[in-house]
């Protein structure tokens, strides 16, 4: 037996709030192992962009610890976590409008050390969504929804990440392009990086998981391997319209 | 006469584009205002106006003492500004959008009253680079300081373009114009972004605030407020936001200006009518600006 893969991230009863009523998250634990897939499921409110927004550096949580490969990112700005490794997706894919899709590909890599290995992965980048390439002048808020969807993971990845966060993917993309995506997540997965991925679409999500945790109303309600999950009779019911 | 005509209205248009680049850069990265630019410009030629009088000899009285002037004047500027946005808007930049007007306007206040009771409450003489009295140019004698300051407000604005469309930094500034969050995430480090932003726009505002004291010969304490109500009027006309849009309406105004002082009876005095009859008038047809982006574009 080999030891058990490293923690990649590590929550411990992180809360978050909104001023001071609208209470987020209350109290989450949870982890992503190095090369593990982990799904975060739940309805709309749970507080999944919430907990993204803690872990990016984007909104300080109140509460509890964040740690990245064993490093406490309490008080780091989001600019500095991207650099450790951990880039995230955000909801709504937020692609650059006015920059061109190179770009917009350029940004990713701007957390980088200036001359390391951006052109290769820009190469990397392009032969996985060749249509970026077609498209690499045209103003990124041009592109259709796909297109920008493929824009935003593709930004993601030339950050070179260790570990990469996607927020709703798949949200208001043609079942083709949801299939492809999940497609090049699954090459992302082999190559390694490890992946935290909030999803509505929770039977994709947990299909392609190898963990997953339920959000309800900023509190974790299930865990476990994906596969317990997608036969859960109360995660069926809840999430998989079953 | 007429060639003079067109330098006056390319030498106005400039100055005016200058000024007017600094409120839309700001504005393009913070959706505000900053009402302390005409004060911004009036610091800047108030710097190069103490260098000047500091060591006149270094500087000499020539075309290169001119640039040293440029020169101090946008540093000046330039860093006022940083220190503006880091001591009246920072901590704001949150706040209900009243709340940074406002505070922009009590710098604006402070500043040209610090400089009325300290410095001078009276016009100064500022220098003119000698040897630029008149040139001849198409069998006309025209003013060689015009084509002398229209040459150096060109060449910062072409430095700008290059800046902004072929630099790192400069891809980040749009980056954050665009969508700023999306920037922090993908590394930018916005604070610094925004600092780099205040400099430019002020530098910019301060070369305009010393080409226009070249230009007159003289400064004054409250010379920033009408180019800088000017230059936003021409921000807002080209589409404020828009650098190539600030560009245009400077020269624009300045074109309408110089047309409507030329060649209307008793233009002088219609100058300013004309010109702001024309903003009403482009802003009911294109109420973004001529090159204004719809607000809904932005993400
Ligand atoms: N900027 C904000 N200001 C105030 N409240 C917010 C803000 N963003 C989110 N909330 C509230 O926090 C709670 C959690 O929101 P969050 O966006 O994290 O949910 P979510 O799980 O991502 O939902 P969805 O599936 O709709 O994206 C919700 O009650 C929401 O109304
Ligand atoms: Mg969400």
């Amino acid at each position: 037996m080999s030891a058990p893969p490293a923690a990649m991230l590590e929550l411990e009863g992180v809360s978050a709030a909104y001023g001071r009523k609208i209470r987020a998250l209350k109290g989450v634990s949870l982890e992503a192992r190095e090369g593990e897939a982990v799904a975060l499921i739940g309805n709309n409110g749970a507080g999944k962009t919430t907990l993204m927004k803690v872990v990016s550096g984007l909104l300080a949580p109140e509460a509890g610890r964040v740690r990245f490969r064993g490093r406490d990112l309490a008080g780091l700005a989001p600019d500095r976590v991207v650099g450790l490794g951990l880039c995230l997706v955000p909801e709504g894919r937020r692609v650059f409008p006015r920059l061109s899709v190179l770009e917009n590909l350029q940004m990713g890599a701007y957390a980088r050390p200036r001359g390391a290995d951006a052109a290769r992965d820009l190469d990397r980048v392009l032969a996985m969504f060749p249509i970026l390439g077609r498209r690499r002048s045209q103003p990124g808020g041009t592109l259709s929804g796909g297109e920008q969807q493929m824009l935003a993971l593709g930004r993601a990845l030339m950050a070179a990440p260790q570990l990469l966060m996607l927020d709703e993917p798949s949200l208001g993309l043609a079942p083709v392009v949801v299939d492809q995506i999940f497609e090049t997540l699954e090459l992302i997965k082999r190559g390694g990086v490890s992946i935290l991925l909030v999803e509505q679409n929770a039977r994709r999500a947990l299909k392609f998981a190898s963990r997953a945790y339920v959000l309800e109303t900023g509190t974790i309600v299930a865990q476990g391997e994906a596969r317990a999950l997608l036969d859960d009779p109360a995660v069926r019911q809840a999430y998989l319209g079953l | 006469m007429l060639v003079q005509q067109l330098l006056n209205a390319l030498t106005l248009g400039a100055i005016y584009a200058l000024i007017a680049l600094g409120y839309t850069l700001v504005y393009g990265i913070l959706a505000m205002i900053n009402f302390a630019h005409s004060e911004v410009l009036m610091l800047g030629a108030f710097a190069a106006w103490a260098l000047a009088g500091w060591a006149p000899a270094a500087l000499g009285s020539g075309l290169w003492g001119a640039a040293g002037l440029l020169a101090a004047g946008m540093l000046g500027a330039g860093l006022v500004n940083v220190l503006i946005e880091r001591l009246a808007y920072r901590r704001l930049r949150r706040a209900p959008r009243l709340a940074p007007l406002i505070s922009a306007i009590g710098v604006s206040i402070v500043l040209q009253n610090a400089v009325f009771l300290w410095v001078s409450t009276q016009s100064l003489a500022f220098p003119q680079p000698a040897g630029t009295s008149a040139v001849s140019f198409l069998g006309a004698s025209i003013n060689g300081l015009q084509l002398a300051i229209l040459g150096a407000a060109l060449g910062l604005m072409i430095l700008l373009h290059l800046f902004i469309a072929r630099t790192r930094m400069g891809r980040a500034m749009r980056a954050c114009a665009d969508d700023l969050e999306a920037a922090k995430l993908m590394g930018v480090n916005a604070d610094f972004v925004i600092a780099v932003t205040f400099f430019v726009g002020g530098a910019l505002g301060g070369a305009a605030g010393v080409l226009y004291g070249m230009n007159y010969g003289s400064i004054k304490y409250n010379m920033g407020f009408l180019p800088g109500i000017k230059a936003f009027t021409a921000a807002v006309l080209g589409g404020i936001g828009s650098v190539r849009g600030a560009v245009l309406g400077g020269f624009l105004l300045g074109f309408l200006e110089v047309l409507a002082a030329g060649y209307i009876p008793n233009g002088a005095q219609w100058r300013d009518v004309v010109a702001f009859a024309a903003l009403i008038l482009v802003l009911l047809a294109r109420p973004s600006g001529l090159l204004g982006e719809r607000a809904a574009q932005k993400v």
